[in-house]
């Protein structure tokens, strides 16, 4: 029986079947249900859809990317910097600029300089 | 028509149009089996996309050993059977013979219980009942016009097994359908 199931099932995959007997018409039946499409189909604007969320996507890791290595940037800055004022010695003067601390009224003129912002 | 080399090569470039395109040209197939594996409409629509993100994502590692569709159709399955276990929906092994009928279709008799419906109702009814991956074999098999051979590749299974599903997933719905029929004859 199994057999003869399998055999039938052969001449259907060949198409070369007749509709003799009830294991036949049987076959017939379910080869015909198994042809049709599953009911379920994607929206027509699916791939759209999908290619716009994927630009999306790679925009906002190019901005991440791009954050990332702003903060490299900077942290690297830093790091030079440390490195350079521990390298050269380097103490903060104002220079010149105390000579403006001698002058008789500079103090006054300073303050009002602040008072006017 | 655009081949696959030429396609995945643009879209490694960068050509989101040619990705629109190979999305065009598998969605078809990825819904086929996706709907098959997963009930609900909207979880279907979502593996779907997550398909073809993976896709994407993966398309470089593509060696062009077997059809893109069927690599493809590889990625869908796993993923969708990823889905089954994560909803801890149990799936069959390949039953023993006497019970696969039991195991499947309840064996009530086809005449009373969908007597308001017509035979081929009645057949897309049995075949909706079978577990995924027959569903599925059934599907790419008789819907998408794939060998066993590719079969084989996308579900990871040997191709005996896969003619083996095919066989028994059919003899069971002869099966059925037989049943109806004969009452059919009698009345």
């Amino acid at each position: 029986m199994r057999d003869e199931n399998e055999e039938l099932q052969k001449l259907f995959e060949r198409g070369d079947f007749s509709n003799e007997g009830i294991d036949a018409q049987a076959f017939q039946k379910v080869f015909d249900a198994l042809k049709q499409e599953p009911t379920y189909e994607l929206p027509v604007y699916f791939a759209d859809r999908l290619v716009t969320l994927i630009e999306s996507k790679e925009k906002a890791k190019e901005i991440s990317l791009d954050r990332f290595w702003l903060g490299v940037g900077l942290f690297s800055f830093v790091i030079a910097l440390i490195v350079a004022l521990a390298l050269t010695d380097f103490k903060l003067s104002f220079g010149a600029f105390r000579f403006f601390c001698r002058l008789p009224g500079t103090s006054p003129f300073l303050e009002l300089l602040l008072l006017h912002y | 028509m655009i081949d696959d080399r030429a396609l995945v090569s643009r879209i490694i470039s960068g050509d989101k149009q040619a990705f629109r395109l190979l999305i065009k040209q598998n969605e078809r197939l990825v819904a086929h089996m996706v709907s098959r594996l997963v009930d609900r409409n909207e979880d279907c629509e979502e593996l779907c996309q997550d398909v073809f993100l993976k896709v994407y994502e993966k398309i470089s590692e593509f060696n062009f050993q077997s059809k893109l569709s069927t690599w493809i159709a590889t990625i869908a399955y796993r993923m969708g059977i990823n889905h089954l276990r994560k909803k801890k929906i149990v799936l069959s092994d390949i039953p023993e013979e006497e019970s696969f009928s039991a195991h499947f279709i309840s064996d009530n008799d086809p005449q009373e219980s969908m007597q308001d419906h017509e035979l081929e109702a009645m057949t897309l009814k049995l075949i909706d009942q079978l577990p995924p991956h027959y569903k599925t074999i059934l599907t790419l098999y008789h819907v998408d016009q794939m060998n066993y051979s590719e079969i084989g590749e996308a579900t990871g299974m040997p191709e005996g097994t896969v003619k083996n599903y095919l066989f028994r997933a059919r003899n069971l719905l002869k099966e059925k359908v037989k049943k109806y029929l004969g009452k059919e004859q009698l009345l």
